[in-house]
């Protein structure tokens, strides 16, 4: 069953000085088995708009329900929906603090209740989801891994819980290109295997590669929601918002401008090079 | 200006092994040069570039600064002058209440005179386009503005020389574009030299000179055109490639008659539309 959030307004610190109106009137449905990029400038509100997916935030109005069970209710069952909603923050190698990776990934699967035997299963599971299966990571301690080691050590801490839906808040961030090519791939692999998955980024090129449906945000309301191929389209706007598209896509766009006849809304430099060499071919025949 | 030596450098590992992240390096840096570094987390580019201000110094091999050697003590406070650093994380980096008293720090601990700290203060500001913020709270700006602040403070010192290790890392696009541009303006218009660590291909395009360092080593080393048209090193040490190359490689491969380097979309729309 779906994410459904129902308008939605979130304010912080209402009546005070300080309220600031960070959601407004957001209606989502996030269906199971999808892949979707979440985009919008810093302040845009994607960070508060992903906590009301699994109840750490609640709005202010309106109402959230996840897998049927309203969680913006007031004596929602919260410990269920978090078992279902696994939500890796920005930088979470941050929140590392066991002695040992092993220790460490176990945290979540023991407060779920499970036996000993069970958490190991989890945790050993975790670990090959994140291709850090190898025993020497079992006993080391998390502070002596590289940054996208440590990183994809946080998000199998995530996975040990077995979510239905995974968020991903800026997963990316920090990494150079090798960690970031490693977590993508992994995260396309998770959503291959039937995980629903939700990724925040500001990398346009990268949620043109990965994800079917992207989600614009712009002070604090959706601005589009549609296949991630169309949203380009909206270039102008885009760039209004302080937003990009991916290179090869502008490259579409100055071609048309130029007067060729090429499709627009091109993702990859490999459906660009097929568009640029149709048009010159068509071309030909013409003259 | 700057000079590398057959650079060496080893850590000890927590394991008690030792690892060499420089494993002898050769490098000068001109005045008013642009240079970036470009490499995989691990390669040795921090350590190197925390070897410019004599943060870290050489195992073997030497670096001169000016003609002064980073292990002669007495030269140490002139060096650190002379080349000043700005690291990833621009909350590390602020500390006072006031924008511009972060930026006096620098100058105070110099010795100024007050009339003299406040001259530099305001023209640190002005040149990275923060005047306006100066009695504002640091904590309160954005990554960009922050960063921008962090630059300030190194640029009321006076440097020659201004060392970037991966500034933009934590920022998002417009900050990350607020920071190059004021980069970019400083080495043009001001002609401090730069050096800058990154990951992003995009901000290394706009240095006059490009490394890329591998495993301790600088492997790859010639102007942006030069190392972005290497589209197979780059994609064997699995670093990002222009899309606009490897679009331009797979044209080629389609039969096309294209330059051999075109690195942007609008030398891609000039090649196209001849």
């Amino acid at each position: 069953m779906p994410i459904i959030l129902e308008e939605v307004n979130y304010i912080y610190q209402p009546g005070s000085p300080h309220e600031v109106k960070a959601l407004e009137n957001i209606n989502l449905v996030i269906n199971e088995g999808e892949f979707v990029g979440l985009i919008g400038h810093t302040g845009s509100g994607k960070s508060t708009l992903v906590q009301h997916f699994n109840g750490l935030l609640k709005p202010t109005t309106g109402k959230v329900i996840v897998d049927g069970c309203e969680i913006s209710a007031r004596k929602a069952n919260l410990k269920e929906i978090r078992k279902k909603v696994g939500l890796v923050f920005q930088y979470p190698e941050h929140q590392l603090f066991e002695e040992t990776v092993f220790e460490d990934i176990a945290f979540g699967p023991k407060n779920l209740g499970l036996s000993s035997k069970q958490v190991e299963q989890r945790v050993k599971k975790a670990l090959k989801m994140v291709h850090l299966d190898d025993e020497k990571y079992y006993s080391a301690s998390p502070f002596t891994l590289s940054g996208g080691e440590k990183r994809r050590v946080a998000i199998a801490g995530v996975l040990a819980i077995e979510p239905k839906y995974l968020i991903l808040d800026e997963p990316t961030a920090g990494l150079d290109p090798r960690g970031r090519d490693e977590i993508l791939k992994q995260v396309q692999e998770l959503h291959e295997q039937g995980m629903t998955v939700i990724l925040v980024s500001h990398s346009m090129d990268d949620v043109a590669r990965l994800t079917q449906r992207l989600v614009v945000m712009h002070e604090g309301t959706i601005v589009f929601d549609e296949e991630t191929r169309k949203v380009f389209a909206h270039y102008e706007r885009l760039q209004e918002m302080g937003l990009d598209i991916p290179t090869v896509t502008k490259l579409m766009f100055r071609l048309k401008h130029k007067g060729w006849s090429v499709r627009q809304d091109v993702l990859t430099v490999e459906e660009a090079q097929q568009e640029i060499l149709q048009a010159l071919k068509e071309e030909k025949t013409h003259a | 200006m700057i000079e590398v030596k057959n650079l060496k450098h080893q850590f000890r590992t927590p394991e008690g092994d030792y690892l060499e992240a420089l494993k002898g390096v050769d490098l000068q840096i001109e005045q008013g040069e642009f240079v970036a570094i470009i490499g995989h987390n691990g390669s040795g580019k921090s350590t190197l570039a925390k070897h410019l201000n004599a943060l870290l110094l050489p195992h073997f091999g030497s670096i001169a600064v000016k003609g002064m050697d980073t292990r002669d003590e007495e030269c140490l406070w002139q060096i650190r002058q002379e080349v000043g650093m700005v690291f990833q994380n621009p909350d590390n980096q602020l500390i006072a209440t006031t924008v511009e008293e972060d930026v006096a720090f620098g100058p105070e601990n110099l010795g100024m005179e007050p009339a003299e700290i406040r001259q530099v203060v305001d023209k640190a500001l002005a040149s990275v386009g923060m005047s306006e913020f100066k009695k504002r709270a640091p904590h309160l700006l954005s990554g960009g503005q922050k960063q921008r602040v962090a630059i300030a403070g190194v640029l009321a010192m006076k440097p020659e020389v201004l060392v970037l290790d991966e500034p933009t890392a934590m920022l998002d696009p417009v900050g990350r574009k607020e920071v190059m541009d004021t980069v970019v303006k400083l080495n043009r218009e001001e002609s401090l030299t730069v050096v800058l660590i990154t990951h992003f291909m995009e901000e290394a395009v706009l240095a006059d000179r490009v490394l890329v360092m591998e495993n301790g080593l600088i492997v790859l080393e010639g102007s942006p055109r030069e190392i972005f048209s290497q589209v197979k090193q780059l994609k064997d040490l699995r670093l990002d490639v222009p899309p606009m190359m490897e679009l331009r490689n797979l044209l080629v491969k389609g039969g096309l008659n294209l330059p051999r380097d075109i690195l942007t979309v609008e030398e891609m729309v000039v090649a196209l539309c001849r």
